[in-house]
């Protein structure tokens, strides 16, 4: 069963410049037009299945309030539309909707007929409602003299015991104290296993790890990603620190990975253009064109949204696709919501999506310029499949929808020259090289390459080693480890540098540390070239399948956090311990048994 | 409708709290709905009746002209209240509409019904008068709940477009203050039919409050049945008015959501 079903859905604003335009505009019958449209949603569909947790992660303006107004009903869609089956009850703000005159009693009622439960369903629920809340007397008191502490907990306790099918939680939890927090969650996971379907929706991503079953990620009022909720947080926080970065970086040019020395071009998917079928808005074509980056020119693809190109080619072993996204300058105040990329494959019938990215050059500076990035193909080693890029806008902005898809072109690691590239790139080979080769790292940790931060000082290469056996990829319970990062450094800066280290499962994050709070920060003008931090530790796990990520960051004065490399799940390793246990980590109880013999 | 007649537990208690709000433990509350109608209407009388010494037809007695002014006076004031607050009840109710699915209905419906309690405050001070000038009304006093059911109606119609055109036009609670004084002198409340002339008394006819004030005219103060070509053109008249102002409130409910 579907709890919730999203077809296309879109919601669309329109923004007046002023009341009077408001008023000619709906006296006039569609003769004049004094509004921009602003698509706060567009192209939204998912599945909820019963019984599962949804978590919808997204930056502020990315359409998830949006998105649960229309759930809730309080917004109606522009277009597309949506399912419902049971009974929905949102918190949405806690204690909005409620009336400050009434009293508690009256506010539990009142809103438990806007949901739909008749006085006697609401009379057999309303002693459960009172005692969740602790409010005992206060209840036939008015709400306004109540703390507000009294009315989240009152708002609380009515959406969860008023036996909804679905219920939307936003960030109204964040508010209330510990325990009532504490208690909150364990009312939501009793609802969980009551089968009930749940929506959280908010910037807490720790909460979205443990207790969601899925998640999305909504940018620019798209889906950018959805899958589990490890990797959909990852893609969160790589998209924040991406814009975080590229925004202190004001208005460079360009940002993020481009293939150095190492990489040969395989195929250059801007002088291939005459080879791919093109699809596209009518009568804009999609052509090359030259741009100028600080003075040097780059040849791009001119690819006015919407548009659709496909090229099918061969993927040799060791491929990746290393292209750039950007739109062109011209239209950056004029598309508010942006125009979105991606890039999908089709491979053996089934088509995935390999890439998607929402730029909003209007609202995020830092979506201004080029975007270039790396994505790997090994996966697809050896067959010949279809890439295709599409570029999609909305609304009125079309005819301004200028973007660009740069420089792609499908590249492979030259192993043989450059030693250095052939060390990360053991990263890798540490995993494949070991034993158990029938664990698929992409499917564990999907996050397993990406990578970011400014790069001022680089990550070359991280190794886990046990303190008995040398390089190895499978651990025995509690053995003692020695995790070795060797970090470059490229610019000279000053500063403290912090170096730390995550152990992650397919769920959650285990244990994380770094040098800042161990006191033992390393100054960077201290490194001359190299320098290399050895983490000793025991990896007191139980069986499973680990992942470790690196990073190194500076903490400014101002408690700004500067990301210099952050490698995603780099290391991936296995436990096997000899004894059974529940959950990941191995306390080492000892049990103690004195029996009476008396 | 009939989801309006599930909520009728909440109207009422919508009700209850705004009347206790108003009155209860409030001097300003009782001030308005009592003294204020009362000094009012002797500065009418005075004005008009001693002044400028408005008769009606086949009367010399100031106190007839008093009461027939009163008979139409204090209704009117009691529609203008229930319209001008009405037409804010959407606007002002924003915070639930916002962010609970709530059926906003029930707001022009329980601030009308509220402000009714002035229409009865008012007849009771006619009531009162009369009892004191001219003694027991007639029979015909009975023909009342058929003006007030109807103006319920007229008043209801009028608060479904206006609180949700106000949504879209915020200046209409505002623009409803001078246009309700061109109304009220629009209608022979102050002054009678035959005062206007001839040419121009067709313009009352096209006046509804004009056939609403009547209503309560006959009944209350000529003490007679109400006149078939009054009552059965407002009677049709505000049906349709009423299933007209429903369809479009329904229909730019929609956009409450955004517009708030």
């Amino acid at each position: 069963m579907i709890a919730i079903a999203v077809q296309n859905l879109g919601k669309k604003f329109k923004l007046f410049t002023s009341p009077g335009g408001r008023f000619l505009e709906y006296t006039s019958i569609g003769k004049v037009k004094r509004h921009t449209d602003f698509w706060a949603l567009k192209d939204i569909s998912f599945d909820i299945p019963n019984g599962t947790t949804l978590g919808i992660l997204g930056q502020n303006g990315s359409g998830k309030s949006t998105l649960l107004s229309i759930l809730s009903g309080v917004l109606y869609p522009s277009e597309g539309s949506f399912k419902i089956n049971g009974k929905i009850s949102a918190i949405l703000e806690l204690g909005s909707g409620f009336h400050m005159e009434f009293s508690g009693r009256d506010n539990v009622y009142m809103y438990g007929s806007i949901i739909g439960l008749s006085k006697k369903e609401i009379d057999a629920r309303f002693d459960g409602i009172v005692r969740f809340s602790e409010l005992g007397d206060f209840i036939d008191q008015p709400l306004r003299t109540y703390s507000s502490g009294m009315i989240i907990r009152l708002a609380f306790s009515v959406a969860v015991n008023v036996d909804a099918d679905i219920l939307i939680v936003d960030e109204a939890l964040a508010v209330g104290d510990a325990i009532f927090q504490h208690r909150c969650f364990r009312k939501i996971r009793e609802m969980q296993e009551a089968g009930k379907t749940i929506l959280y929706v908010g910037h807490d991503t720790e909460a979205v790890r443990n207790l969601c079953t899925s998640a999305l990620l909504l940018d620019g009022g798209r889906i950018i990603e959805r899958g589990d909720p490890n990797s959909v947080v990852n893609k969160y926080y790589a998209l924040i620190a991406e814009r975080e970065r590229a925004y202190t970086e004001g208005n460079l040019i360009e940002h993020g990975e481009i293939p150095g020395e190492g990489y040969e071009t395989v195929y250059d998917f801007v002088r291939n253009l005459h080879e791919a079928k093109i699809e596209s808005a009518k009568g804009i074509p999609v052509q090359p064109q030259t741009v100028e980056i600080l003075s040097t020119p780059r040849r791009v693809i001119f690819a006015h949204p919407p548009s659709k190109i496909t090229y099918t080619v061969p993927v040799g072993p060791g491929s990746s696709l290393a292209f750039a996204i950007g739109i062109l300058p011209a239209a950056w105040d004029k598309i508010p919501q942006g125009v979105k990329f991606d890039i999908e494959v089709v491979s053996d019938g089934a088509t995935e999506t390999l890439f998607s990215r929402v730029l909003q050059p209007k609202r995020n500076i830092g979506d201004r310029g080029w975007h270039n990035f790396i994505v790997p193909l090994e996966k697809y080693s050896g067959k010949t499949v279809c890439l295709m890029f599409s570029t999609s806008g909305s609304g009125d902005d079309l005819s301004y929808g200028w973007s660009a898809w740069g420089w792609g072109k499908i590249i492979k690691m030259n192993l043989v020259n450059h030693r250095n590239d052939q060390e990360i790139n053991s990263d890798r080979n540490l995993f494949d090289s070991g034993e158990d080769q029938s664990v698929n790292q992409s499917i564990l940790f999907p996050n397993a390459q990406i990578r970011y931060g400014n790069k001022k000082l680089e990550i070359i290469r991280v190794q886990l080693n046990s303190i008995n056996e040398g390089e190895n990829s499978i651990f025995k319970g509690g053995e003692l480890a020695s995790i070795k990062i060797f970090i470059k450094k490229n610019k000279n800066i000053t500063g403290k540098l912090t170096v730390g280290c995550n152990i992650k499962n397919k769920y959650s994050e285990i244990y994380g540390t770094n040098t800042r709070w161990e006191g033992c920060d390393i100054d960077i003008e201290k490194i001359s070239h190299d320098v290399l931090v050895e983490m000793i530790i025991p990896l007191k796990l139980a069986t499973g399948i680990y992942s470790i990520t690196a990073a190194i960051a500076c903490v400014h004065e101002d408690n700004t956090i500067e990301i210099f490399d952050r490698k995603e799940d780099c290391i991936l390793f296995r436990i096997q311990h000899n004894k059974q246990m529940v959950g990941f980590i191995d306390l080492e109880a000892k049990f103690k048994i004195l029996i009476d013999t008396t | 409708m009939t989801s309006i007649f599930e909520y009728r537990g909440l109207i009422w208690n919508f009700i209850k709290r705004d009347i206790s709000s108003k009155y209860v433990g409030s001097l300003l509350g009782l001030y308005w709905s009592v003294i204020n109608p009362i000094i009012t209407l002797i500065i009418y009388i005075i004005v008009f009746g001693v002044f400028l010494k408005v008769r009606i037809p086949g009367s010399t007695s100031i106190w007839d002209f008093a009461l027939y002014f009163a008979a139409g006076f204090l209704p009117w004031l009691a529609f203008q209240d229930s319209v001008m607050r009405a037409s804010r009840s959407i606007i002002d109710n924003k915070n639930y509409i916002k962010k609970v699915p709530f059926p906003s209905e029930i707001f022009p419906i329980y601030t009308t019904l509220s402000e009714f309690v002035n229409l009865f405050i008012g007849l009771g001070i006619y009531l009162i008068l009369f009892l004191i000038l001219k003694g027991m009304p007639t029979i015909f006093i009975l023909t009342l709940p058929v003006a007030i059911i109807l103006q319920l109606v007229f008043t209801l119609s009028l608060a479904f477009f206006l609180s949700s055109g106000a949504v879209y036009f915020r200046d209409i609670p505002t623009m409803l203050g001078p246009l309700f004084m061109i109304w009220f002198w629009a209608t022979p409340i102050a002054y009678t039919m035959n005062l206007i002339p001839v040419n121009f008394q067709w313009i009352v006819q096209l006046n509804p409050a004009y056939y609403m004030i009547e209503l309560y005219r006959d009944a209350l103060f000529y003490g007679k049945l109400p006149e078939i070509n009054i009552l059965v053109p407002f009677l049709i008249f505000s049906i349709l008015l009423f299933m007209l102002s429903i369809w479009f409130f329904r229909k730019t409910k929609t956009g409450f959501g955004e517009l708030l």
